[in-house]
């Protein structure tokens, strides 16, 4: 019963997509602070008709990129809707039990899709969250990239063995 | 599939895990003690669902249960709502469905459409969920069986004509046959394939 959407996303859809992504990939308590150094936007009103709850959701891969997918295991997904008055709603799923952190990320995706605070909020919110991010990557690229060892292999030819 | 229009979506249970449990538990008396009316706390439901149809929606539709819709139900709020509160996928086909939906007033499929379940998984039927206008204030129907020691009267108003004759056809067969779970505003009543019933004459 459970169909899975193989048509690809219109542009706009590919936009809220990434910072979706971003608000899903972000330190809740980094989070919390740029919502919170913006008071005027903690003062608006929000609808909320999906409290945060959290649930489990199973994670499908090719282990090994090889292979069919399969169950890999399961995860821990906590998930929120939001709505302002004009109707606009904006979503969240991130990763974690942070209820708080679902709220926040939501009410950032409903202002996003809006004209009055979708600039202001992706400067104030996302442009940092992604910054920190990319850093994080980067950090980790290079400490890994400095443990790489290198492998030389020895071809011996069977008349060695002998 | 396009993306559901959220932007008039309802809530659902104000507290999901309390609510779903309470509701559950007022679904299976009903069901287990056939002509008892029970009550649900249900505070807002979506257009063209009644209190107890949504609390009954919102306790028991999953990914796994196939909804069909009659024709008046099938909106885009309604289809809306069940995919964002239930993720329940829904069918045109009546054999298909795990629960059906019927609106008073619409052309409903023969009942013998539905699924009645199979000889060893009776338990794989179609639920009816059948919406009225009163499970207190319509002509008198005798019920009896299981879980309901005495004969009992119902009362639902509001049901289409040749309906009783049709569900008697439809649990003809025990142990196949429909479930029936009647809802009227918060009030639901519960008419599983066990009980027998017989309308009264001149009523």
């Amino acid at each position: 019963m459970i169909s899975e959407t193989t048509k690809t996303p219109s542009e706009a859809d590919q936009v809220r997509a990434a910072w979706m992504k971003t608000l899903a990939d972000s330190d809740p308590a980094h989070l919390k602070k740029l919502w919170s150094s913006q008071p005027e936007l903690s003062g608006l009103t929000f609808e909320v008709f999906r409290r945060p709850e959290r649930g489990l959701v199973m994670v499908r891969a090719r282990a090994g990129s090889a292979g069919e997918r399969f169950n890999l295991g399961e995860m821990t997904v906590t998930r929120c809707a939001v709505r302002l008055p004009d109707g606009t709603t904006g979503l969240s799923y991130i990763s974690g039990r942070d209820t708080e952190h679902a709220l926040i990320a939501a009410k950032v995706d409903a202002l996003l899709q809006t004209d009055s605070h979708g600039a202001s909020v992706q400067q104030a919110v996302i442009d940092p969250l992604t910054t920190t991010r990319q850093q994080e990557l980067k950090d980790r690229a290079e400490k890994i990239s400095a443990t790489k060892v290198n492998f030389f292999t020895m071809v011996r030819n069977r008349e060695d063995k002998k | 599939m396009s993306t559901p229009d959220l932007s008039k979506i309802p809530s659902g249970f104000d507290d999901p895990v309390l609510n779903s449990q309470s509701t559950f538990r007022q679904i299976l008396e009903a069901l287990s003690r056939p002509g008892h009316i029970a009550k649900l706390d249900v505070q807002v439901a979506p257009e063209g669902f009644n209190l107890a149809t949504t609390g009954t929606a919102l306790c028991l539709f999953d990914f796994n249960t196939a909804i069909y819709l009659s024709e008046k139900l099938r909106t885009e709020q309604i289809s809306a709502w069940i995919r964002f509160h239930c993720s329940a996928p829904i069918t045109n086909v009546p054999a298909e469905s795990d629960f059906a939906i019927l609106a008073e007033g619409d052309e409903w499929p023969d009942l013998m459409d539905f699924n009645r379940g199979l000889e060893k998984y009776p338990d794989l039927s179609t639920t009816l969920i059948i919406q009225t206008r009163s499970v207190s204030l319509g002509s008198e129907v005798t019920i009896s069986g299981p879980g309901n020691p005495a004969s009992v009267n119902i009362k639902i108003q509001g049901l289409p004509n040749g309906f009783w004759d049709a569900r008697e056809k439809s649990v003809a067969d025990f142990q196949l046959g429909l479930d029936c779970i009647f809802t009227a505003d918060n009030e639901l009543l519960g008419l599983p394939r066990s009980n027998m019933h017989a309308v009264k004459t001149g009523a």
